[in-house]
């Protein structure tokens, strides 16, 4: 299953959801149930993944195409949603937005701890997520290939719209190793948003979504507020890349990407992804998620910005890898 | 002691009351997992095979990559790229004016 792009994250929510929906959740069990917990503490050891030297890997192309496009899609679609589509929950509008603009559960995870979303939104966004990898990671490389798009222009497109990162590995090496290669640095580059993201929206609900509408908040009461394992968050990935830039690139993918990232990082992070998404189902009533679904506002919401996502980007793809800056393309 | 519930006109015992939302729980999970098992090995399998689906799903499989990963460090391809952008951007020819 992992083929399509099903992984353990997908199995997790799933194997949780029904056991709690059919058996129930064994009550020795709910002890162990700390989503908040799983989740914070993965995305701390999540920072030190988040390298900031990794966007200028393709120059000023890949940060107009990853850090130009992305935060515009987000922020449009958290206002199209809000003004448009009248989603009831603002959590659970930005966590779909941060899912589908930035890099699928990763993003969504990050996203919905930073504003407080609730576990189910999560849930609803991760499976969007997922639904919409599948079908874009097959559909795009062969509609690339129907309308004989350049590969280095087709790679761009989908790094910056494919939602899960092993997807656009999966549909950019299907395409050529060139198109991999434009994809993957692309799709790099905005996996380091999410730090930058996560900050933002926490700042942003601290400041302006939960408090009383026309109040001026106190800097000291955004700080009570904050969430803290942002803190951690950011601070995690400053250091490692503060590290990364210091040691240099040889050593650096030596002892950075392929000893603390790869050897420990990666997988403690792993596991505490998959342990909040197992505490997710265990702990979600089918029927609570019943009422999301209420008018198919996040379907719309979903759609509408994954459609505005795909256009914005391919004509800042086609402006930046060919008419700004050919050169740079010719040397891919 | 048991109590009968034909009193309330149900006419069966409190424990096979007991039962029957339990055995029905039971058979809820068996038919999820039931569900599972035909998306997994009959669904999958058979949308696997068409014209469509199947050329991307064999690449996938005859190159190990992992479709699934949520972040860049979990690929390797990703690593072959970053260092093949590196050369590309540090050591590939830059024409004769030499700016990028």
């Amino acid at each position: 299953m992992k083929n399509y792009g099903i992984g353990y994250a997908a199995w997790a929510i799933l194997f949780g959801l029904i056991i709690s929906n059919t058996v129930g959740t064994p009550k020795w069990v709910m002890p162990a149930v700390q989503t908040e917990y799983y989740i914070k503490t993965g995305l701390v050891l999540l920072g030190a993944e988040i390298l900031f030297g990794k966007i200028l890997l393709i120059g000023v192309p890949g940060i107009f195409v990853a850090w130009v496009v992305t935060p515009t899609v987000l922020i449009s679609t958290y206002i199209f949603g809000q003004k448009v589509v009248k989603i009831p929950s603002k959590t659970l509008n930005m966590t779909i937005s941060a899912d589908m603009s930035v890099c699928g559960v990763s993003a969504a995870i990050a996203t919905a701890a930073a504003c407080r979303a609730k576990k189910e939104e999560l849930t609803l966004a991760v499976g969007f997520s997922l639904v919409f990898t599948s079908i874009m990671m097959i559909a795009m490389p062969a509609v690339i290939k129907l309308v004989g798009m350049p590969y280095i222009l087709g790679g761009a497109w989908m790094g910056g719209t494919i939602d899960s990162t092993g997807a656009v590995a999966a549909a950019g090496a299907f395409l050529s190793q060139r198109a991999l290669y434009v994809a993957a640095t692309i799709k790099m580059i905005q996996n380091v948003l999410i730090g930058v993201i996560a900050f933002g929206v926490a700042v942003y609900w601290c400041a302006r979504v939960e408090c009383v509408p026309g109040q001026k908040v106190r800097a000291m009461e955004i700080w009570h507020r904050f969430p803290k394992f942002v803190l951690g968050f950011i601070t995690a990935s400053v250091v490692f890349s503060v590290v990364y830039e210091y040691l240099g690139s040889d050593v650096s993918h030596a002892l950075i990407d392929h000893g603390a990232i790869r050897g420990l990082s990666k997988i403690f992070r792993g596991w505490f992804f998959c342990l909040a998404f197992v505490s997710i189902g265990l702990a979600t009533n089918f029927r609570e998620l019943k009422k999301y679904f209420k008018g198919g506002k996040p379907f719309i919401l979903y759609v509408c910005g994954q459609s505005f996502n795909l256009m914005l980007t391919l004509l800042m793809a086609y402006i930046m890898f060919y008419l700004v800056f050919p050169e740079i393309t010719a040397r891919i | 002691m048991e109590t009968t519930i034909s009193q309330r006109g149900v006419g069966t015992s409190l424990g096979l009351r007991r039962f029957l939302p339990l055995a029905w729980r039971w058979a809820r999970l068996f038919l999820c997992i039931f569900i599972i098992w035909a998306f997994m090995f009959i669904a999958a399998p058979w949308v696997e095979k068409t014209p469509a689906v199947a050329p991307i799903i064999c690449f996938i499989d005859e190159n190990y990559i992992d479709a699934s990963a949520l972040y860049y460090t979990e690929i390797e391809e990703f690593f072959e790229a970053e260092i093949h952008m590196e050369n590309t951007m540090n050591f590939a020819p830059r024409g004769h004016s030499g700016s990028l």
